[in-house]
């Protein structure tokens, strides 16, 4: 177990992530059905103010997960990235060898923790501009996935902080050991080699098609949910194109490198991660809009759905948007 | 819903700062500090290694190791390569250079352990002092085809 600030303060926020998230959960598998006004005036408040602080930790502990892996990096002499410390306890027989997959599980949960959080505040908002809060029962029910992953999530970071981070290798000889072989803290292409032109190609016309549907739908209203679903299908190709793109030609052309190590990005080219950052709010605010013209539609939303999916559609155009301008910016530059 | 005008203002604005932040990213990177072009460390002069090839493009890297790992990937190009001596810190060309592959790492995080001479003698008194090797002929660190180390 490696102990340093970035470790004490994760761990802190995970017990929280933990302790609410099941205070989430119960509450909203045990409250009795919302029916009256009175109801709706008076039980859901703690419950309300609890998510709210659930999706804070949650949105907290992604940066501050990649700010501790970041810390961690002096631990070993071999490793020069956060990606080495990925693949620390790979080939162990020890503990150790749970790490790699423990970390690979957190780092698809932070994402998802993320949407789910965003989702409900959808559904919340969607809500408030209501006159008796007829969307109530999904918002209590929204709770319970956004609960679950929050408490696995914890557990996963909790079992990772406490598992020891010392490798154990079967012996087979002094220079043989498999764990002793450096290449593995050394990322490989995903593609294998070649320049992988059309990756961004078929990207760009993704992300381009996008920009023109969401402007449509801004523009001339179009939000009805198969127009929505379009473009969240769209939105569903561009994802691992956009991480693909990422690995194969982002990272070694920002960094002038051979290597294919996005983590790298986060020293090397910080303003890289936020090109990334709007690209992920691009996608998730099409998953948001989307969650809106789906689940939020009810007689009392209807006028004030359109603007609200509009809303979120908007700020998935201006992600996506400022993520091309970055990316082309970025590499016009190197 | 087509949104308010200030909406579109912001998001221009938005725009604009996410386009300057490149060239401020940029220039703030323009420290003049030589760079490893295979694990991008900063560069010890005193085992760093010049590759230039065909073009004349200019490779620099912090030691042997990292050379040999780039030239494992950029097998068909033709190239000069030029290292430095440890005790003079000067660069010369690698086919003059006598290496020794020794206990002693250069770098804690690459864990190099090769070392290059100008002379002979040097090399295998380093070679003698540090249960080293002098690397010739077919252990040459640049005789192709180069492996990832």
């Amino acid at each position: 177990m490696i102990v340093n600030a970035y470790a004490v303060l994760t761990a802190f926020v995970s017990l929280l992530q933990f302790a609410i998230g099941l205070l989430v959960i119960t509450s909203s598998l045990g409250r009795r059905r919302v029916g009256t006004t009175v109801d709706v005036e008076n039980r859901p408040y703690l419950l309300l103010l609890l998510s709210f602080l659930l999706l804070g930790l949650n949105l907290a502990s992604w940066p501050l997960l990649y700010s501790m892996l970041q810390s961690y990096i002096p631990s070993w002499p071999d490793v020069m990235c956060i990606y080495g410390v990925t693949r620390i306890g790979t080939g162990s027989v020890g503990s150790a060898r749970h790490l790699p997959w423990l970390l690979t599980t957190v780092q698809c949960t932070k994402p998802l923790l993320v949407f789910l959080g965003g989702g409900w505040f959808v559904l919340y908002l969607a809500n408030r501009a209501t006159q008796t809060a007829p969307l109530l029962p999904r918002l209590l029910s929204g709770l319970l996935p956004l609960g679950v992953v929050s408490v696995a999530d914890a557990l996963f970071v909790g079992t990772y902080l406490a598992i020891p981070k010392q490798e154990q290798s079967l012996s087979v000889g002094c220079c043989t050991s498999a764990i002793a072989d450096r290449s593995r803290f050394l990322p490989e292409s995903l593609l294998g080699p070649g320049p992988h032109t059309w990756l961004t190609v078929v990207l760009l016309i993704v992300v381009v098609g996008l920009c023109l549907g969401l402007l449509g739908a801004i523009r001339h209203g179009r939000q009805h949910r198969r127009y929505v679903a379009g473009l969240l299908a769209g939105t569903l190709v561009a994802i691992p194109l956009g991480g693909l793109f990422l690995v194969e030609i982002a990272s070694p052309t920002l960094l002038q490198r051979p290597h294919h190590c996005p983590y790298d990005l986060v020293t090397e080219v910080p303003e890289s991660v936020l090109a990334v950052a709007l690209f992920t709010l691009g996608c998730f605010s099409v998953g948001w809009a989307a969650v809106a013209a789906w689940f939020c539609r009810v007689e009392e939303t209807r006028g004030v759905l359109p603007s609200l999916v509009g809303r979120f559609l908007f700020l998935g155009l201006f992600g996506y948007l400022g993520s091309m301008i970055m990316f082309t910016l970025e590499f016009s530059l190197s | 819903m087509n949104p308010p005008v200030s909406w579109w203002w912001a998001a221009w604005a938005g725009l604009v700062t996410v386009g300057i932040l490149p060239f401020v990213g940029q220039a703030m990177r323009e420290d003049g500090r030589l760079r490893c072009r295979w694990d991008g460390r900063e560069i010890d002069a005193a085992y760093r290694v010049s590759i230039r090839d065909d073009l004349g493009a200019v490779s620099e890297f912090c030691d042997v190791g990292c050379a040999r790992s780039w030239m494992g990937r950029h097998r068909s190009m033709s190239r000069t390569i030029l290292v430095t001596d440890e005790d003079s810190r000067e660069m010369f060309d690698a086919n003059e250079a006598f290496f020794v592959r020794s206990s002693i790492e250069t770098n804690s995080v690459t864990r190099n352990r090769w070392h290059v001479f100008r002379s002979r003698d040097r090399a295998e008194q380093h070679a003698r002092e540090s249960r080293g090797r002098l690397m010739v002929g077919p252990d040459h660190p640049f005789s192709f085809p180069v492996e990832i180390p």
